[in-house]
């Protein structure tokens, strides 16, 4: 693979300083990121709007001062825009109410100029990965999607009653029978919720020491799935 | 240009958050819902709905303050497992509109009462007209602290 492209992420700087831009575009380049330039507001909508899949956005780096528009009101257009990625700005703009409203604008980071590239870097990197533990929840027909987690739910839950013949340490059971407590409740198993709630409190008043049972008694209630379900 | 209005969902079960996006989107088709299994706290979302448990760490109260200090604007809820009286405090200090018990199914319809009146209460042109309003910010605030405390004589009993 060319080694200028070794992320695979793209990065859209919006710069209207063309030494600066060209900067950036290198600097960021041979950190493997594919970069494109907007040289204002209007080009960078177009850009956005017009990238869709491989070739999306995974970040957008921009200026505060462009040619055509606020830098503000380009951050509240494109955060508009459906999956918008990350806004990260570079302003020489210092003043804490300016900080403010680009952070409300749904900036992701706002950094200072003159600023130092290695920070930048790390800025850019944080939120690129940030972006990939983001899921987006769409699709039109939201009744297959429904059958889909509630077998997904299901299959886990045996996974875990199987899981549950071991020990376990205290805290990842308490955490376990919590979790329990509340995802059976949402997915209509409110026996299942009943019983893992019981456990809860079970836990709650006797600790450690009532592992065993609890750690039985909520396979035993996996494996049931609480016996009753409303759903 | 309309906005599109965004819920963040923070939760480290993906079970649970994958399920209560969907019945969001089934309630409010017209809003864009994402989630994250971590407490990264993305900006530029309109509500944000955190999970106060993260593998058996409290961190609701501390991730409803950063969004506060983000996102002045957004609403921020709250879910946990049970109410306790440190992260009520600190929740009503920084504003969060709410915390609901995610094993009850009442709660989950109370908090969809409380995005569906966000969502109608805070359009744009809502939002410049109301942002002067000393009226509508007290109507909120005491709102809020009669929830609080019917909810918390409620615990107590």
């Amino acid at each position: 693979m060319n080694a200028m492209c070794r992320t695979g992420q793209h990065i859209l700087v919006i710069e209207d300083m063309p030494s600066m831009a060209l900067y950036l575009k290198i600097a960021l380049e041979l950190e493997g990121y594919i970069v494109d330039l907007a040289e204002c507001g209007k080009t960078a909508i177009e850009k956005v709007s017009q990238s869709t899949g491989p070739t999306r956005f995974d970040l957008i780096v921009t200026d505060l001062n462009l040619p055509d528009m606020e830098g503000v009101d380009l951050l509240s257009k494109l955060g508009a825009m459906e999956q918008c990625p990350p806004r990260i700005v570079l302003s020489a703009d210092t003043g804490k109410e300016t900080r403010k409203r680009v952070l409300a604008a749904g900036a992701a980071a706002y950094l200072e100029k003159p600023f130092d590239i290695r920070k930048v870097k790390q800025v850019i990197e944080k939120w690129c990965v940030a972006k990939h533990r983001l899921k987006i929840h769409k699709g039109g027909d939201l009744n297959p999607q429904y059958r889909q987690l509630k077998q997904n739910y299901l299959q886990y839950l045996e996974t875990l009653a199987g899981q549950l013949e071991n020990k376990l340490p205290f805290q990842k059971l308490k955490s376990l029978v919590h979790q329990i407590k509340g995802s059976a409740s949402l997915y209509g198993l409110t026996g299942l919720a009943q019983q893992a709630r019981a456990l809860d409190q079970r836990l709650a008043d006797h600790g450690a020491a009532a592992s065993t049972s609890v750690r039985d008694a909520l396979r035993r209630a996996l494996i049931s799935k609480g016996g009753v379900s409303n759903d | 240009m309309r906005s599109l209005r965004k819920l963040l969902i923070l939760d480290d079960d993906p079970h649970y958050s994958g399920m209560l996006a969907l019945k969001l989107r089934q309630r409010f088709p017209e809003l864009m819902i994402s989630s994250c299994e971590r407490t990264d706290i993305s900006s530029g979302y309109d509500i944000y709905v955190l999970d106060n448990d993260f593998a058996g760490e409290k961190c609701g109260a501390a991730l409803a303050e950063e969004v506060r200090g983000q996102q002045p604007n957004a609403l921020v809820i709250v879910l946990s497992g049970t109410l306790e009286l440190d992260l009520v405090k600190r929740l009503v200090n920084c504003h969060a509109a709410g915390v609901f018990d995610k094993s009850e199914a009442s709660d989950l319809e109370r908090m969809m009462t409380m995005i569906d009146y966000f969502l109608r209460q805070n359009t744009p042109e809502k939002q410049k007209a109301d942002h002067a309003s000393l009226r509508s910010t007290v109507t909120s605030i005491s709102a809020l602290l009669s929830e609080w405390n019917e909810r918390l004589a409620f615990e107590r009993r």
